[in-house]
This record gives structure tokens, sequence and C-alpha cells, in this order.
């Protein structure tokens, strides 16, 4: 068979570090100092979901062909100008999905009716579990890359790259068979914490594996660091 | 002879993989197999020929997806009776065709999962899982298959779904497979005892894992089936583990390997045997030589294992006593009823969740109230209950349309309560327990009233028994209830009851439960006589009991009993659940800081504790004014100043609510909600969780919340705000995708309810954005959204 193979990467809760720091700033409280008892909240957050969840990710390398109006992927057509100038000079990307699991999801549901202080900050725990996956997942395959590297990962929704896109993304990942990550009519993914997403594998290039706030215009940004 | 016969006479062999050997094939990635059906009948022939030459009994037709998502015969594309029938016709020309092989060869319709969630974790309602199943299914039969199997499923609701189709849509036999990962777990947690429980209770012919792991991986889940299970084993591996050789899967299992692996596992219980991913032909007939001239070992029919299962787990009865938690329950419980009134899942939702945490095995759930649409309800409850606890539940209802709608709806087997000798209520419920599943609780009473002796309770029983056997249930799904009456009034009740339980057992072999709170009623301190009752009965056999799991003196005597029977190794449960009573008792005094502080500090228990001592001796109005309120504000403000974060902001407000549940209990009435709010995250939206902050900040200020939830149409919006002449409407979203619905839900509101304010909120929302779509007021946080609902209510 030719074309691009799936391939499916686990991690164990000890390889993916959610960091206090990050749920504190997806809580709108970036940079600021909680109280004891939210500190304590965070910990504990961070713990239960840690139990609960279960890191998949799976993706494929494919063949890309940068045009002008979009980027061809073989499996798909990725239209748009932000697209293209995330993946200029690239003739390879990877296309992921990663996913923190079902269970994780359930946990935060029932953590609603328990309390809804808890659920905020298990949310952002989540949110922030999701990032680090993706950043683990990234930094895995940026080490297997010898004199490339690999671009930040873009998504549908972002620019002018179109949310309709995640349903061929998701298929040609066959991603509900694979990791349980599965699409709903209005394009949204279950389990909500989860990030599909596309990185160009360039020559050079912006060494950027982490979004780094300070680089960033928007100055009045909620979840500023 | 026909499939079943076959599948008993011996192992039953199907085929191997079709998505990889239509790969090797020709088929491009992102091209739908299925439609190879129609662009190259000659090459699914040809697969199918294969594998009947390599010794398959039965082939599986190409139609994995062919469901009504994928085919929906709009565009150019096939529908989906289109792809069976020739997918169909295409197997049996394969049977036609092949030379040699069985001399029996059958055509399997083959049905794979929908790729979409069902509700309530994903957005597909059952029922229309259901129904896309049932198209399926009504091609399948008609085209002519012999059998159905439905495989790859990684969710149990979705199994289920797919099972009821079939049931409903044709008369043939069904094998059913899951995927299990490594650990025993589906996807959606249910592990391989649950999934038994849940699949015999629907009566399907065959149970089984296929995909995801190999043969090895599969050997070792292979013993945890056959302890638990009575139908046949079915087991279809991958060729191992797959991995990528010049950008190409590469299974790293050969034929032959395959084959010597298949051959344990059909040693160990497997009997009806194929490959997935990866096999192919040869792997079958490896498989078929391996496996040549051996006897299948089917499974022992487990003819006394009463059990009901959840979406995750099995609990099994007649083995350590099942505690069945009782809270949920409108009788006698003013609060309880004024929830159900008022439709606040949330309250009886804690109600499970709080009784989990007391230990419970079961939840008893009973919404029956009058003045309400019970079916309705008891649907709503199972569905909330299932997205947040994953304990089995019984359901209760006395109105057999409830129950059938809930049983249908349930995820996994459930406890059916109840039954009783009357010959209308067992004609009621029998169909319903033999088509969906279920343990039912039998009361041993009939149209003659309650016998006074146990011979006499034995009597009834002995005559349910043989009504259920009638309908094809077996003892070991029916537990019998020999009934507790009040001691206060008879004297021998209890002594009657102790000795019903072991007859029962003796003479039918089933197990026994019994609502045990009944015996102290009228007494002072009844749970002392409730406890010591329960000790006794659980020395007579007693196998279960529904009980309130906040009765200390109960659970004592379940701890108690645990240890001293020698089923609570080191004695561990018991010393845990001692130490925590001890713990209780000394966190019980609140610090003194008055409850304006336990709210600022966000300590619910301390505020409740509080609250209720307050109440003494001060009016429950003049408590909220000069307490309640005044402590919210702090905090509220404090958030607007950017000094309290919203976790604090939300412990705040779940203390205040805690002291609101004292003030509650002592208002005559209920308490008076101000005026009403509609919220709701709009449709194609599924976040709720600024919505649901709202909310509990709008209901902290006295307003009284109409939550229509998330993905919610704008003619539901309108129609509801009309139908309760709401002024104020909430909506929020989160995606950019869903700021056009909103605009349309608000066009709608201004045409139909032009006095009625909106104010929108969400991640993705501006001033701009809600400038733009009409919004009468954009805020930024619930606080913003509370300050303008007083401004415009107020």
């Amino acid at each position: 068979m030719s074309g691009p193979v799936v391939l499916v990467t686990q991690y164990g809760a000890e390889e993916i570090a959610i960091e206090p720091a990050q749920v504190l700033r997806y809580l709108g409280m970036g940079g600021r100092q909680p109280d004891q008892q939210t500190s304590r909240m965070i910990e504990d957050c961070i713990g239960e979901f840690q139990k609960a969840a279960a890191y998949k990710v799976c993706w494929l390398t494919a063949e890309i062909t940068v045009q002008q109006d979009g980027v061809d992927f073989g499996v798909f057509y990725a239209p748009g100008q932000s697209i293209v100038r995330s993946l200029k000079d690239c003739r390879r990307a990877i296309v992921f999905a990663a996913t923190t699991g079902l269970q994780a999801e359930q946990q935060m549901k029932r953590q609603w009716v328990v309390s809804k202080a808890k659920a905020v900050v298990l949310d952002a725990v989540g949110t922030a579990a999701a990032e680090a996956l993706c950043d683990r997942f990234c930094s895995d395959r940026q080490a297997e890359l010898v004199e490339q590297r690999l671009r930040p990962r873009f998504s549908p929704g972002y620019g002018d790259l179109p949310l309709q896109l995640q349903k061929e993304l998701l298929n040609c990942l066959d991603s509900h068979r694979k990791i349980g990550l599965f699409l709903s009519e209005g394009l949204l993914m279950t389990p909500q914490k989860s990030v599909s997403a596309i990185m160009g594998i360039g020559g050079q290039g912006c060494d950027a594996l982490r979004h780094d706030c300070q680089n960033c215009e928007k100055r009045d940004c909620l979840f500023r660091l | 002879m026909t499939v079943k016969e076959c599948i008993h006479n011996g192992i039953f062999y199907l085929d191997g993989g079709t998505g990889s050997s239509l790969q090797a094939r020709g088929l491009q990635p992102g091209e739908l197999p299925e439609l190879w059906n129609l662009t190259h009948p000659e090459e699914i022939v040809a697969l199918g020929r294969a594998y009947f030459e390599a010794g398959s009994h039965a082939i599986c037709t190409n139609t994995f997806g062919a469901n009504g998502l994928k085919f929906d015969g709009k565009e150019g594309r096939p529908t989906v009776e289109e792809i069976i029938t020739a997918a169909v016709e295409n197997a049996k020309e394969a049977r036609r065709t092949a030379q040699g092989g069985r001399p029996d060869k059958f055509v399997t319709l083959d049905i794979g999962p929908l790729g979409r969630l069902l509700a309530p974790l994903g957005d597909l309602p059952f029922e229309q899982a259901v129904e896309l199943f049932a198209q399926q299914v009504r091609a399948g039969a008609a085209a002519g298959a012999d059998l159905i199997l439905i495989e790859t499923m990684n969710d149990s609701y979705e199994t289920k779904a797919a099972v009821l189709a079939a049931k409903e849509n044709s008369s043939l036999p069904i094998l059913v497979s899951n995927v299990y990962d490594g650990d025993g777990k589906l996807m959606s947690g249910a592990n391989p005892e649950a999934m038994v429980a849940m699949l015999e209770g629907l009566g399907v012919d065959a149970i089984g894992l296929n995909c995801s792991l190999g043969p090895r991986k599969m050997l070792e889940l292979v013993p945890r089936f056959v302890n638990c299970m009575s139908v046949p084993l079915l087991v279809k591996p991958n060729a191992g583990l797959p991995r990528v050789e010049d950008g190409r899967t590469v299974y790293d299992l050969d034929a032959k390997t395959f084959g010597q692996v298949m051959k344990e596992i059909a040693a160990g219980g497997g009997c009806i045997l194929g490959g997935c991913c990866g096999t192919t032909p040869e792997y079958i007939k490896e498989l078929t030589a391996a496996t040549a001239g051996m006897a299948a070992n089917y499974p022992e029919a487990k003819t006394h294992r009463s059990v009901v299962s959840s979406y995750t787990h099995a609990v099994v009865f007649g083995q350590d006593p099942v505690l069945i938690g009782e809270r949920i329950n409108p009788t006698g419980k003013k609060r309880f009823k004024e929830a159900l009134r008022a439709a606040d899942i949330d309250y009886i939702l804690n109600e499970g969740i709080g009784q989990q945490e007391k230990g419970m095995h079961v939840l008893d759930v009973n919404v029956g109230l009058p003045e309400i649409d019970e079916a309705e309800m008891l649907c709503r409850c199972v569905a909330g209950l299932q997205a947040v606890c994953d304990l089995p539940l019984q359901l209760d209802s006395t109105d057999p349309a409830a129950m059938e709608k809930a049983m249908r709806l349930y995820n996994g087997k459930p406890m059916v309560n109840s039954v009783n000798g009357k010959t209308e209520s067992m004609e009621a419920v029998f169909p319903l327990v033999k088509k969906y599943g279920g343990l039912v609780v039998c009361l041993t009473l009939d149209e003659n009233g309650i016998p006074t002796t146990a011979e006499g309770r034995l009597a009834i029983a002995r005559r349910i028994a043989e009504k259920a056997a009638e309908y094809g249930i077996q003892p070991k799904d029916l537990i019998f209830d020999p009934l507790a009456l009040t001691i206060s009034s008879e004297a021998d009740a209890a002594l009657t009851t102790l000795q019903a339980i072991p007859a029962i057992k003796q003479e039918l072999g089933a197990c026994t439960s019994l609502g045990i709170s009944n015996i102290s009623f009228g007494l002072p301190n009844r749970d002392f006589v409730t406890a010591a009752f329960f000790t006794m009965a659980l020395q007579q056999g007693l196998d279960a009991a529904i009980m309130n799991p906040y009765s200390a003196e109960v659970m004592k005597a379940y701890r108690s009993y645990m240890a001293l029977t020698a089923r609570d190794p080191n004695c561990q449960s018991y010393i845990d659940f001692a130490q925590s009573l001890t713990v209780q008792t000394a966190a019980a005094q609140p610090a003194a800081q008055g409850l304006q502080g336990a709210i600022i500090k966000g300590l619910s228990g301390e505020a409740a504790c509080l609250a209720m001592q307050a109440l003494q001796n001060t009016d429950p109005l003049e408590l909220i004014n000069s307490e309640i309120v005044p402590a919210l504000d702090v905090v509220g403000q404090g958030f607007e100043k950017k000094t309290v974060f919203l976790p604090q902001l939300l412990m705040s407000a779940e203390a205040a609510k805690a002291a609101f549940e004292e003030v509650r209990k002592m208002m005559p009435a209920t308490l008076n909600e101000g005026p009403a709010v509609v919220l709701a995250t709009v449709k194609g939206d599924i976040h709720d969780i600024g919505k649901n902050i709202v909310k509990a900040l709008l209901q902290n200020y006295g307003f009284g919340v109409i939550d229509l939830g998330k993905d919610v149409a704008p003619e539901a919006i309108v129609e509801r705000v009309l139908a309760e002449r709401v002024e104020l409407v909430g909506l929020s979203a989160l995606m950019t995708t869903t700021v056009p619905v909103m605009a349309e839900t608000i066009a709608q509101l201004r045409e139909k309810a032009p006095n009625t304010k909106v104010v929108v909120g969400g991640a993705v929302l501006t001033q701009e954005y809600a400038d733009r779509i009409g919004a009468d007021k954009y805020a930024r946080n619930a606080m913003e959204t509370v300050r303008y609902a007083q401004q415009i209510l107020g």
C-alpha cells in the first residue's frame, strides 16, 4: 500500500508534566499569585486529572505540495493563506490529533455536579494537559529529525484555515477508532481536551515548539503570561 | 445446517481482514472501501472466495462503514441500501463460485461503528443511532444475509444501539465483538464482565473481541470472558502489532505463528475464530489447519450468575452483599420533590454521587410524582446519572411505559424494580426483561396482598419463577424481595421475613433483596433496629439491601458483618471506615468566623452548619439579607476588582448555596425565586462551562434560572421564553462558527418576543461582535451578567 500510514503514540501520566503556572494562565490568573486554597486545589486537580487521563496521539507524515491558495496533503486539501504561510518551503508535514481521553472528560462532568469551583480548575488543568501532551509529542518528533525543524503547530480554525477541515483531517487519521477522538456535527471534538493540528517539517525556520507570550502583540490577552 | 446449529457444532471460522486486504488490492488512502462493492465487485468477490476456500464458514460483507452518515444518496453518493445489497450479492457470488471449503457457507452482514459519539458524552442521540443501524440491518436481511456481526465497537452504548436495531429488524443470529485495550477496557471504559452482562441480557448469540490487539494479548483476556459468559466466545485478532516499514504498514505476526497462537485461544475457550487487520486468507488457512480436529471448548452455562452492569463494570449478586442506595426517591422528601418539580437534575445527580462516595454498589432511581411526566424525568435522570456516576442503576417505577423507555436508554444491564405476583404486573414487566435484559426484583405479594407466613411468600415466589420461565427468563435474572413489614404493627414481621430468605434461596436457587428501612417504621431511634435486622438478614443469606447510605448505624452493621465473615482482608475496610467516623466527629465543630466569613472563605460545610444554628433564632429572610447576600457582594466585588479569582468566587457561591439549602428547609413553602432568566449555549456548540458559571451565580443572587443546556436550537429558546414570559435571555457561544447561530437566535427573539433583553457571552465574543449581532448586552464574565440582570429585572 502506498500513502501515509497512521501511527498511534501513547504516553503515561508520568511523561506529561502539567505545570501549575499554565493552569493559572488558563484560569485567567496568569502571572499572578494564587491564594493557598486555590494553589492546593490546583495541585489536587492535577493529581486527579492525571489518574483519569489516557494520553494518545494518532499521526501521519504527509508529502505536501504548497500551492498559491492552499496546501495539498494528498489525503486532503487545506485552503487559505494562513496554512500556505505556515508551511512555506516545506515538502512534508505531520498531521496529528491528540487527546487526553474520555475518562478525563467524564471526570470533569462529574466534578461539575459536585463542585463548580473545582470543575473550573479541572477544566483549566485539562487544557494545560492537552497542550503539554502536544508539546511532548512535538519535541519527540523534533528529536527524530536530524537537520530539519518542526514549524509551530497550526490547527483548523486558526487564521483563514477553515474549521470545516476538521472533518477530513480527523477522518484521514481515523481518530475515532485509533484514539477515541470524535467530531460533533458542529465540528467540535470530544473529548473536549483534545488538539488537532498540522506541523510543517521545514529546512530552517522558527523553533517555536511552544508558544511564547512575549513574542505576541496582543497585550490585553486574558491568557497572557 | 442452520447458522445457529453450525455455531454450536464445533469451531466456527470467520474470515480475516477486509480493509487491509483491499488496500493490498489497490484501495487508495481516503477512498471508502464500501464503494468497491459497486466499483470493483470482482475484487470483493475474489477476496470472499479466497476466505471460503481457506476454510471460513462465514465471510463478512464489505459493509463496515456502510451507514447513513456516509451513504446518504445525496450528491451522487450511493444509499446504504445500494451498498449493502451489492455487498451481500458479492458475498453470495463468492459462495457460489468458491471451490471446496466448508459444506455450509454463510454470509455475514458486517456492521461497524458509526464514527460519532453518542449522547450524553457526544452529540448523536441514542435513538438516531438505533435508526442508522436499523437501516443497515433491514437492507442486509432483505438482501439475504444469514447472520449479523456487530464488530470493532469501542463504546458499550453504541453496541447496545446496534444490537437493539438488529433484534428489532431481523431474526438473524447476532454476534457482537468489541475492541479492548491491553488493560481489557473499551475506549468508553467497559470491561469484559460488563459487556457480557449487557449483551447476554440482550440475548445475543456470541460475544467477543476483535481488532487493536494481536492474538497473544487477546489470549490473556480470554479467561475473563470464559469465567463470566454462557454463549460462545468470538476472537478475531490482528496479525500482531503494526509497524511502518518503507512507508507501508506491516504486522509482526506471520500466518503460521498466528495459527499457533489461535490454537491456544481455541483451547482456552475461543469458539468462533477469525482474524482482523493484517490477516489474509493465508492466515485463515493456517488458523483452520492449526485447529483442525479440535472440539470447540464452549463456556459452561453460568446458570447461577446474577449480575447487573453499568457502562464500566458489572456487579455480581450472591457473593458479597450488594448495597443499593435508596436516596433518589421523592417519598417523604420535601426537598427532593421540589427538585423534581423544578427539573433540578443537578440536585438529583448530587444525590447519586454522594451515595457512591458512601460506598453503595447500585443506585435505586425513583422519580415518580403524580404531577410530572415520569417517563421523561426517569430517562433524563438515567442519562444524567450515567454521565457522572459509573454505578449500575436500579430502575424503580410502577409505570411500565416509563420503565420500558428507561430500560431501553440505559447503558448496561439494569436492575428492574419491580414485578410482583399479580398477573398484570408479570405480563407488563417480563416482556421488557426478556427484550432488554435485566435483573428483576420480585416482590412476594399478589392480588391477595402480602402473605403473613414465610411459606405463603415462598409460594408466590415460586409462581413468579414459573411465569418468568414461560418468558424464557432464568432464575438467575430474578431477585426475590420477601418484604420487610414494620414490627411496630406486627410483632413477628421480622421473623417471617427472615425465614422466607433461606426458603426462597434454597428452593428457587435465586438471590434475595430487601428494603430494610421499613422494618423499624414508627419506632424511635429507628436506625438501631434497622441495623440489627440488617445483620440478622445477612446471616440468613440476604444478597442485597436497599438502604440509606447516610445511616451510620446501618453502615456500622455492614462493615462489621464484612469483617466478621472474613470478607474484609485484614479488616482494612472496617478500620478505614471506623477511623473516618472519628474524624467526622472531630471536624463537626465550625471555626468561629461567622456565616459571612464562611461564605467569603468558601467553606460549604461550615456555612451550612452556621446557617442552621443562626436559623434557630433568626428569620430566614433576615438571614439572607443580613448575612448571605452581603458576603456574596464582598466576593463579587473582589472578583470585579480582580482581587478574587474565579475558583474562589465559585467556592463562595457553593458555600452560599449550602447556606441557602438550610434556609429553604425553614421556609413555609418553596423559597420564592426571583424573576427568571433563560440560559442556553446555542445550537452547534457543546461547551457549557461558561453558561454553568453564570447559572450558579445568578441562582446565588436569587434569580430563577431556566437552563436549556447546550446545543439548543433558536426555536427551542424562543418557545421557552414565550411560555415562561421571560424578560432576560443569556446566550453563550465558544466557537466563531456558532456566532451566526447566536445572531439567528437573537433575530428570532426580536421577532417573537420584542421586549425580552438578550445578554451574550463566551470566549469568542467581543463588544463588537455583540453589537453586530444585535445583543442588548455583552458580558465579559459571570458577574457582569449578574449586574445586568439586577439592572433589568431588579
